[in-house]
């Protein structure tokens, strides 16, 4: 890029109009490549819990790359979104964010952007492969753990077991369904449903191709469709006929409908929902006649979703499909009291959105599936915490969807017939692939503290890239001259003066500036400076006991240190009396205080002290 | 606030005492290798942000993914449409095959990886299950990129 421009310059200087146009052409050419972007170096200062030694990650833009620690020993690439990776470090961990800026050209950054990119799709690739063989030895073991917790059908869940339909006006799939089986003709269901029997009567293992069993770090394997996957495929697919065959209504605690007037719906916008509901129609159709594998459990999803809009119309009022994840994390009753002012400023920042969102919606010429699917997720969030908090019940912090995936487990009757001797033969073959895949992911990704850890395959993976670019060849004569350079903050030190720096205050240094700025500092300083009085500090498990914060003060540090030593050690003494019934877990607790406070006699800091179910962030600050 | 350099010897130590982040999810390698997907929460910081910002986002994730999965020595159909119908489902889409900005971004991945003549032509139908709408669909972002 920078000699592209300087051959411009030479080129400019001959008294020529030929050259000067010439250039210009060349100059419009390269623009593309001498439009600067930045590409971010990370670095996350230490503190306790997981990456209690700090962390690295590289940034473009939106999408944040940084290597993970694994079970088994392996490092990996995660991607995560800019703004999910800083509330997770800086808000719920606490941690500050130390920037530098790497200017590329155009063609670099995208390069770059690209090859990182592209390495996260391929080391995803081969970890569902890896799925894939426990998918399958699964179906091969009916008597596993395994086979529940694997073998289910997305968007069965959504449907009654073994129920006939609803008959209340309101809550009737009856006259949709009676319209989705005109469509379909009367001989569809009868016939579909006999060639599925037949094809899951066909389907048997195979072996895999060579060619997918030998993984390397450059190449992206392409996973096979097994036969646990065409089984499930196949067997979602006959549910699905089943369901609209015998008008299976909803699953009564798979949707729900929030209280609040804003989910009141006029004649206009039930118009707008009708519309909706009648393009979902075409694509269930469309779907249907599909060749897509998985189109069953797409069926199943969007049927559902069909049957909650006519509620929907037929009530007047909103009802929305349970789009939570299988398994999302919830917290108990006991602790949503705890955290009860931010869950109903959850609740209503939440309904503001929802309001906005609606206003967005209705004003289109007509409502997208995405759209919708985008607004029932926010008013999933919003429901989970005016139920949670009404009705004094548990609330799941995560797992909010696009597209509701309640599932069912695999019916019996429908497993694979298989003999004993096809059995072996396919389990013997799958334990072979689960050991040779497992044995090079590790030897593909081993982890190491020194030669294999976030700071030294952010430059690995860079200097894979190949990126021809002067600003990247410097960062790596930065790391590969310092032998400490693994090290997350001296990888950063070494770099940050050659570029522009920022630094992003971790949520507790937000917190106390803001407050400096408004209170009267003395008073700031005398309820913030321990954990007992702070304002939003609230001390959970996911820190070890302490008294004293001591990131933002120097002076005091060795004398609360020595305050926070005792807290830690009167914790381990008790933990020791009750070590036989909570097994130790007091007495760690106990123990790790006293490590994390030790270094604070001697003027350093590492805890921070963590936050939980904050509000996300309005704006990076 | 400036990284202050007499605190260096203590991040030595933590270095050495502790590695880089764990990843949370330690029963299971799978969380962590889901696609970039944006958290409500900050949808609710700021509700206004551009659908057409989000969409040109999910005509990324299927253009890289299908650029990706070009380059395997065998293309199956089959095990290509899981990755789809995974990256739609996170975007709140269930009929991908008929949604404009999945199949835009499967023409831009056919251009991205340079095919052209009869072996594009043999892609796009088949990723477009040989019906017209589809297909000029994926040419549009075919002459796009």
């Amino acid at each position: 890029m920078i000699s592209s421009k300087a051959s411009c310059r030479a080129d400019i200087s001959l008294p020529n109009f030929n050259s000067i146009l010439l250039c210009l052409i060349f100059n419009l050419a390269c623009a593309q490549n001498l439009y600067a972007q930045a590409v971010n170096y990370l670095y996350i200062n230490a503190s306790e819990g997981t990456a209690s030694g700090g962390h690295t990650a590289l940034r473009f833009d939106q999408e944040t790359y940084h290597f993970q620690h694994f079970p088994g020993g392996i490092i990996r690439l995660v991607k995560q979104a800019s703004s999910d990776f800083d509330f997770q470090y800086r808000y719920l961990e606490n941690r500050t964010l130390y920037q530098a800026s790497i200017e590329l050209g155009f063609e670099q950054y995208k390069q770059l952007r690209d090859h990182f990119n592209l390495r996260f799709l391929l080391q995803k690739q081969q970890n569902i492969l890896l799925k894939e063989v426990q998918l399958n030895l699964a179906l091969l073991e009916p008597k596993t753990t395994d086979f529940n917790s694997l073998l289910t059908i997305r968007g069965a869940g959504l449907f009654r077991q073994n129920a006939y339909p609803v008959k209340t006006a309101r809550f009737s799939s009856l006259q949709i369904n009676a319209q989705i089986k005109q469509r379909l003709g009367s001989i569809f269901l009868t016939q579909k449903t006999i060639q599925l029997k037949q094809k899951l009567a066909k389907i048997k293992p195979q072996p895999w191709p060579e060619n997918v069993l030998h993984l390397r770090k450059d190449i992206f394997i392409s996973v096979p469709y097994s036969f646990a996957q065409q089984y499930i495929d196949s067997v979602s697919q006959l549910l699905f006929l089943q369901i609209i065959e015998n008008n299976t209504p909803l699953n009564e605690s798979s949707y729900f409908s929030p209280e609040d007037q804003l989910f009141f719906l006029s004649e206009v916008e039930i118009e707008k929902i009708r519309q909706l509901q009648a393009n979902l129609i075409d694509n269930l159709l469309s779907l249907l006649n599909s060749k897509r594998p998985d189109a069953g459990s797409a069926a199943l999803v969007l049927y559902a979703r069909i049957i909650s809009l006519s509620y929907s119309i037929n009530s007047g009022h909103w009802v929305f499909l349970d789009t939570y994840a299988d398994n999302s994390p919830s917290i108990t009753y006991a602790e949503v009291e705890i955290y009860k002012t931010a869950f109903k400023a959850q609740q209503q920042d939440a309904l503001s959105s929802i309001a906005e969102i609606k206003q967005q919606l209705f004003s289109q010429q007509a409502i997208t599936e995405k759209d919708y699917s985008h607004f029932e997720r926010l008013s999933n969030y919003y429901y989970e915490r005016e139920r949670g908090l009404n009705k004094r019940q548990e609330i799941r912090t995560a797992g909010e969807q696009r597209l509701p995936s309640i599932s069912a487990p695999l019916p019996t009757y429908l497993l694979p017939k298989l003999n004993a001797q096809e059995i072996e033969i396919a389990k013997t073959r799958l334990i072979n692939y689960q050991a040779n895949l497992t044995q090079q992911v590790q030897a593909l990704y081993p982890y190491d503290l020194f030669t294999h850890n976030c700071v030294t395959e952010i430059f690995a993976a860079i200097q894979n890239a190949q990126v021809n670019a002067e600003p990247l060849a410097n960062l790596l004569n930065g790391i590969n001259n310092d032998p400490a350079g693994f090290i997350p903050y001296l990888s950063f030190a070494n770099i940050a003066g050659q570029y522009n720096q920022q630094v992003f205050a971790s949520f507790r240094e937000q917190q106390l500036e803001k407050m400096y700025d408004k209170e009267n500092n003395l008073h700031v300083y005398l309820r913030e400076f321990n954990t007992l009085s702070a304002q939003d500090y609230k001390f959970n498990e996911l820190d070890a006991p302490f008294l004293f914060f001591t990131h933002d003060q120097v002076w005091p540090r060795p004398l609360f240190g020595t305050l926070n030593i005792i807290t830690a050690a009167s914790m381990g003494v008790y933990g020791s009396f009750t070590w036989p019934f909570d097994t130790g877990k007091n007495l760690k607790k106990g123990a790790m205080g006293i490590l994390m406070s030790l270094p604070e006699l001697a003027f350093f800091n590492i805890r921070k002290g963590t936050y939980k179910h904050l509000s996300f962030p309005e704006s990076a600050e | 606030m400036q990284i202050k350099s007499y605190l260096l010897p203590i991040f030595v130590v933590a270095g050495l005492s502790q590695g880089c982040s764990f990843s949370a999810s330690s029963g299971s390698l799978s969380d962590s290798s889901k696609s970039i997907s944006d958290s409500v929460g900050s949808i609710i910081s700021s509700p206004s942000s551009s659908s057409k910002d989000a969409d040109k986002d999910y005509q990324i994730q299927v253009m890289d993914y299908t650029t990706a999965y070009l380059s395997t020595a065998g293309f199956e159909r089959a095990a290509y449409v899981q990755g789809i119908s995974e990256i739609a489902t996170e975007a709140g889409i269930s009929n991908w095959e008929d949604d404009e900005n999945t199949l835009i971004g499967i023409g831009r991945a056919l251009k991205k990886v340079k095919l052209t003549g009869s072996v594009y032509e043999t892609y796009k139908k088949s990723l477009a299950d040989s019906k017209e709408s589809r297909m000029l669909i994926i040419q549009k972002g075919y002459d796009q990129q």
